[in-house]
């Protein structure tokens, strides 16, 4: 049995550094410089940050699962992604509601936020589920 | 997946967010521009207690309500416009009310029942803290005191009330006439003087007869905050001294030299060969940096018993000032000896004292000390970045730097001053129209009146030195349209006389400035922070 991957050595080489600088990024933020622990926000980083360094060892060590990790990982980001950005925008969309133009300085600040987290969790994972197109069976 | 399906996604989910953000905001809004067209809440207030209520269409002055008594104040709030509340998650519902603006309406078994801004202000219920997780946050309403407060007027439990219960927020016109309307425009030596005069009034009436303070009054319940702070009694005696010297009022004047002698008396210590102002085996500089400011103004206000003790705070002070112009600002009793800690506000407060103490001793030691310690606190790497972007507290700063102007002027700090008057104007809001002039804090937190009236010290004082050094005329017009604004926002919120028809002891808070317009406090430096910065613009304003 053979193993086909479907990024190149180079391809391969910026997700996995990619994948594990973000992975470290969350840790470092969420987890060590943010004190404050709470589930419904931990649980999820946690297993996006993962699924992240997990696809990052694979892809460094040439796994055969690690392309199917990374599809999970860049999955698991993506959707992270959007739904706090849904979350965040609709916090905006609730300030504007209810304080009308008092709500200037927390509107920016979510959209602060949601600006700061795209390139992480929209834009790269969206760039690796392109790269990696669609899911086919790797192994021949 | 391919990128073509994935842009489809993409821009499925944008137009699907787009569209929900949207329609939240238009199901959320209240159009508070609009003419109130809604039914008129009638309600009857004497001393901080609603005596009676009634919710009609039409025709608000002859309501008939139960009780009405002589002496009560009548007050009429109208809806403008009302918007559904989100959810009854705690802080969602929490945070669906705009602080001092919006009320809750709720509809149960057929009946509604309201609590009015007046309502919600009187039970202190602005501005509660939530609990989030393990965060602790200001947002939005007391809902325990609110809905308690409707499921009494509905005889419903409050848990079955806010189960079943469906709330509205809205936003009323009322006939409260607090905050008052006066805007820039009407700032002027007669609006400014009559609102020293009342502040200063406010701290004569507060003023027990050994010449201390009730220290902070709760005008909703009428009662005294415990505790005690002898910087703020030493500030409102340099306010009551420089009031009565400008206002020639010699009451006030009479009210400040009793104030004066209760520091001397009561708080005066020795701190190894000097003497001190403060408490306890630990003193700080500021009770004695501005206990020596009140002991100059009562001195040259005609008081001459203080000028002794002047001097010798004079020499305390400087004693306690490192080579570099910073000083040392906690002096131990127990140890006797001075520790090498720094807080907030001492050092300019020092070096405005010992400014001050120059003019009556024209000892040397005391304006070369006030200019080293103004240098420290203005001289700025221009390398450093970061300067131009964080600022401290530093009205007793500018202040200095417009005591010393004619005897040591110094153009870096009137340019430090300037530049942090320029960062306050970007903090200052245009709207809504009653806070035109503040210091915004957020959506959830209403502006507060010290800050500013501090920050108007600092401005009115920088405006001064600005003229005097001939400063760019567009930047001093500038300047002045920032005091006027602010000032205006002082007026509207003074208790003058406020919404007497909350208070129990309405006549004591007359002249009285609040914490905020949702903390009706009136604690001693309110009103002497912002009486100093109206004296000070009077005396601009009079020449």
């Amino acid at each position: 049995m053979t193993t086909e991957y479907v990024l190149s050595p180079r391809a391969r080489w910026i997700f996995a550094a990619s994948n594990a600088f973000v992975g470290a990024l969350f840790i470092v933020l969420c987890f060590v410089v943010i004190k404050t622990r709470f589930w419904l926000v931990d649980l999820p980083l946690a297993v996006v940050v993962l699924l992240l360094e997990a696809s990052a060892v694979g892809l460094f060590a040439r796994r055969r699962w690690a392309e199917r990790v990374l599809r999970i990982a860049a999955w698991a980001a993506f959707v992270c992604g959007l739904a706090l950005s849904a979350l965040l925008v609709l916090t905006i969309a609730f300030l504007r509601g209810v304080y009308g133009e008092m709500s200037g300085v927390a509107m920016a600040t979510c959209g602060l936020v949601v600006a700061l987290v795209t390139p992480y969790l929209i834009v790269l994972p969206a760039l690796e589920l392109s790269w990696l197109g669609p899911r086919r069976d790797s192994a021949s | 997946m391919t990128l073509e399906r994935l842009l489809r996604i993409l821009a499925v989910y944008s137009v699907v967010l787009a569209v929900c953000a949207l329609g939240l905001v238009w199901f959320l809004r209240v159009d508070r521009s609009r003419a109130p067209r809604g039914p008129y809440i009638v309600s009857l207030w004497r001393g901080g207690n609603r005596l009676a209520r009634a919710v009609v269409a039409a025709d608000p002055e002859h309501a008939t309500l139960d009780g009405e008594t002589r002496g009560a104040t009548r007050l009429i709030e109208q809806l403008i416009d009302d918007a559904p509340i989100l959810a009854k998650d705690p802080l969602i519902f929490a945070g669906s009310l705009v602080s001092a603006r919006d009320g809750l309406s709720v509809s149960y078994r057929g009946k509604t029942a309201y609590a009015t801004p007046t309502d919600i202000e009187r039970l202190d219920a602005y501005e509660a803290h939530v609990q989030f997780g393990p965060l602790e946050l200001i947002v939005g309403i007391d809902l325990e005191r609110v809905i308690g407060s409707l499921a009494r007027e509905l005889a419903a439990s409050p848990a079955e009330l806010f189960r079943y219960g469906t709330f509205r927020r809205f936003a009323v016109h009322d006939s409260s006439g607090y905050p008052r309307e006066l805007g820039p425009e009407q700032v002027n030596a007669k609006t400014v003087r009559a609102a020293v005069l009342a502040a200063a009034q406010y701290l004569r009436r507060v003023q027990h007869p050994d010449g201390s303070f009730r220290y902070e009054i709760d005008a909703l319940t009428g009662a005294d905050t415990p505790g005690y702070n002898y910087p703020r009694h030493s500030g409102a005696t340099y306010f009551l001294a420089r009031a009565g010297r400008v206002l020639i009022d010699s009451a006030i004047t009479d009210s400040a030299r009793r104030a004066g002698a209760f520091l001397r008396d009561h708080a005066t210590l020795h701190c190894g060969e000097h003497v001190c102002i403060g408490e306890g085996q630990q003193v700080d500089l500021g009770s004695s940096a501005l206990a020596l400011l009140a002991y100059v103004e009562l001195v040259e206000g005609g008081a001459p018993e203080f000028r002794e003790p002047a001097a010798k705070l004079a020499d305390f002070v400087r004693s306690l000032q490192r080579p570099d112009g910073e000083f040392k600002h906690v002096y131990s009793i127990a140890e006797n000896h001075a520790v090498d800690v720094q807080f907030e506000y001492y050092t300019g407060e020092a070096a405005l004292a010992l400014g001050a103490a120059h003019r009556l001793s024209g000892d040397a030691r005391d304006l070369d000390g006030a200019s080293r310690a103004l240098a420290r606190l203005t001289h700025k790497n221009p390398l450093f970045v970061g300067a131009r972007y964080f600022w401290a507290a530093e009205h007793w700063t500018c202040q200095t730097l417009d005591a010393l102007w004619a005897r040591a002027p110094d153009a870096k700090a009137l340019k430090f001053c300037l530049d942090w008057q320029a960062e306050n104007r970007t903090a200052q809001l245009t709207s809504p129209p009653q806070y035109d002039g503040a210091i915004g804090r957020g959506p959830f937190l209403v502006p507060r009146l010290t800050p500013l009236a501090s920050r108007l010290e600092a401005a009115v004082a920088t405006l001064h030195a600005a003229r005097v050094a001939h400063t760019d005329a567009r930047e001093v017009a500038a300047l002045e349209d920032e005091i006027k604004r602010g000032m205006a926002f002082l007026l509207r919120y003074q208790f003058a006389p406020g919404p007497s028809y909350l208070f129990p002891d309405a006549r004591t808070l007359q002249g009285g400035v609040p914490g905020s317009p949702i903390e009706m406090k009136v604690r001693i430096d309110y009103p002497q922070h912002a009486g100093c910065a109206m004296l000070r613009y009077l005396e601009l304003l009079t020449g």
